[in-house]
């Protein structure tokens, strides 16, 4: 079992600023979101509850006790909220380490919580005296004891920190592989790469020359998912596939043909679509995602990531060719930060895409009545195009990751004029997906983006053939203005 | 976040219903179509009034402006005895032809909804938007 953390950086900012030893230890709770599959856990903090001085029974420089009233209020409100929770407090020394007597009394209570309470996940953060360090531990309920957490990630605006428990500090070794990189970036930036998991959906030709990029440069945690099988068709641009690799699915390929260039990966291939829910689950528990698709799942990854507050970097290529004369060769790399409040919906690039989310009668309707253009048209494609945009786009992560400038909203890249441009972050109002209060940093409680079924006329269809199926609005469900005044507060 | 969007909805049906002072019928499980039971025309159609049926983006993709569909009960007739524009009173291109609906090819420009039925765009907008398409002469 592996838990991991991920905050929105002013919300980590707020905590830290909240949580820091003023002459007495403070407590804080945490009330977070949470990612889930297959035993590994995703939590993102979404309040923070810090204990007033009429919370401790008894507060010292070395010491604390919590009232129970204020204990059994937060517990209900996480109930209620659907939220797990960590408790956080502060030591007054530096660096941060747990003491055997927070060891005995987070592990009492946490057991305690744990048998009086169904399906709530429990973790725990110390800080230093400076707010500086960090140290984290969970309660695994299969073992029922304290586990060191895997990670925690602050994603800013303009960087990206990720802070390891104590004793993951002491464990670094480095490959000969990795000596010129470690040249270039330094050998902190090649363990932050061993440590990120990194997701590439899309493994055609952008998503193949990017995973072998970040395979070569260190990353040694990758899942790569599409659902396709590898067509002499796309032999023209596929790094590293053959006529040999006809008819294998490209994200087996390419896990297989990295595997063979580097030791030591931890690739994990998905052969199915992005739209699958459990795959879609897979990736809300990566820390970066690249999207190299060049379809509506793009709106679906856009939506993924700002929930789990995953970097998400956007990678696409395009050839206009009209009467065999290019008129445009190129590509552009969107760079979407969460918290930055501008995403790939609010943008509104790839609105066009979105007709790919309606139902098949309805899709086919769009394209015969013309709203549609070029649907199902294979694009011009060419190899060392797609290889540019995946190092742009690379380079982007780099930057961010690394603290080296803040990624620009949009690269662009112009081959006919050998030009890059670049566009400063935008914020714009009002984007469901990007703003705080919308489905940012709400993990699993945002519904996943599919597409649908023919099912939905249908359904329609019997509701409207049984006209006491849908339901006349009835008073009782009008808001109150004491409701109205919470919403809009 | 299912109640908010739930909220969110019945939110707009009550704004849709008050403004428009008619009473608003709505798929309760899925939120995937409403009905004005009167929903007003512009003064160049007869009758004054008529049902308007919205199929609506549902839970999971309240922000795809593309989900809408518009149609209106298809006894409706222009005053001046000219045909209606981008109306398809049969079943090609109309999945709810036999249950006596038009479907109007009209799209949606502008949408951008917010979890607070305050901010961004709301229900009642699209209903503007499209009334205003049939009020174009």
């Amino acid at each position: 079992m592996k838990l991991k953390i991920t905050f929105l950086g002013k919300k980590f900012e707020e905590l830290r600023e909240k949580i820091k030893f003023n002459e007495k230890e403070k407590f804080a709770f945490l009330l977070c979101n949470r990612s889930e599959f297959n035993s590994r856990i995703k939590l993102i903090p979404d309040k923070i509850i810090l204990a007033k001085n009429s919370d401790y029974s008894a507060v010292s420089a070395g010491f604390y006790q919590l009232k129970r009233t204020f204990v059994k209020k937060v517990i209900t409100q996480a109930l209620e909220e659907e939220k797990d929770i960590i408790q956080v407090h502060s030591h007054p020394f530096n660096p941060a380490k747990y003491s055997s007597v927070d060891r005995n009394s987070e592990l009492e209570f946490m057991n305690y919580l744990f048998e009086k309470i169904e399906n709530m996940y429990h973790a725990s953060i110390v800080f230093s005296k400076d707010a500086q360090t960090l140290d984290s531990w969970f309660f695994n309920p299969k073992t029922r004891n304290l586990q060191k957490t895997e990670k925690i990630l602050v994603v800013y605006p303009e960087k990206f920190v990720l802070y390891l428990p104590q004793e993951e500090k002491e464990n670094v070794s480095f490959s000969q592989i990795q000596d010129r990189t470690i040249r270039a970036f330094g050998k902190q930036a090649v363990k932050i790469f061993s440590k990120i998991d990194v997701g590439i959906i899309g493994a055609s030709g952008i998503g193949g020359p990017l995973a072998e990029i970040l395979a070569r440069t260190g990353f040694k945690n990758l899942i790569i998912c599409d659902p396709d099988k590898i067509e002499l068709s796309n032999l023209n641009r596929l790094q590293g596939a053959g006529i040999k690799d006809e008819n294998k699915n490209k994200a087996i390929f390419y896990k297989n043909y990295l595997d063979s260039l580097i030791p030591n990966l931890n690739i994990k291939a998905i052969p199915k679509s992005f739209f699958l829910p459990e795959v879609q689950m897979q990736f809300a528990l990566v820390d970066i995602i690249f999207s190299c698709v060049d379809s509506g799942a793009v709106h679906s990854i856009n939506r993924l990531a700002l929930a789990n507050l995953c970097p998400l970097f956007v990678l696409n290529s395009g050839i206009n060719v009209e009467n065999e004369k290019i008129n445009f060769i190129g590509g552009h790399i969107y760079s979407v930060i969460p918290g930055n409040n501008v995403c790939i919906n609010c943008l509104g690039v790839f609105d066009h895409l979105l007709y790919q989310f309606l139902n098949p009668s309805a899709q086919q309707r769009e394209i015969q009545q013309g709203y549609v253009q070029g649907a199902n048209l294979p694009e011009p494609q060419v190899y060392f195009l797609n290889s540019i945009i995946a190092s742009l786009g690379f380079w982007q992560m780099i930057k961010y990751i690394l603290g080296i400038k803040q990624p620009e909203l949009k690269i662009y890249y112009n081959a006919l004029q050998n030009k890059i441009v670049s566009s400063e972050i935008e914020e714009t109002k009002g984007c469901l997906v990007c703003k705080d209060s919308g489905f940012l940093a709400q993990a699993n409680k945002v519904p996943l983006l599919i597409p649908e079924t023919n099912q939905i006329y249908q359904k329609i269809l019997n509701s409207l053939e049984n006209e006491n199926s849908g339901i006349i609005l009835p008073k009782e469900i009008i808001p109150t203005q004491k409701e109205q005044k919470n919403e809009s507060s | 976040m299912k109640e908010r969007i739930i909220y969110w909805y019945l939110t707009n049906f009550k704004l849709i219903s008050t403004v428009l002072n008619s009473p608003v019928i709505y798929d309760q499980e899925r939120f995937s179509w409403m009905r004005v039971e009167r929903f007003p025309l512009p003064p160049h159609f007869t009758p004054p009034a008529t049902k308007f049926l919205l199929v609506l983006p549902g839970l999971a993709n309240i922000e795809n402006k593309h989900k809408f569909e518009f149609y209106l009960y298809k006894n409706i007739k222009r005053l001046d005895g000219k045909s209606i524009k981008h109306f398809y009173a049969e079943g090609f291109y109309n999945p709810f032809a036999h249950k006596g609906y038009a479907r109007f090819s009209f799209h949606v420009d502008y949408w951008k909804p917010s979890l607070n039925p305050k901010q961004g765009t709301n229900l009642l907008d699209i209903c503007q938007a499209f009334y205003n398409f049939l009020a174009r002469k």
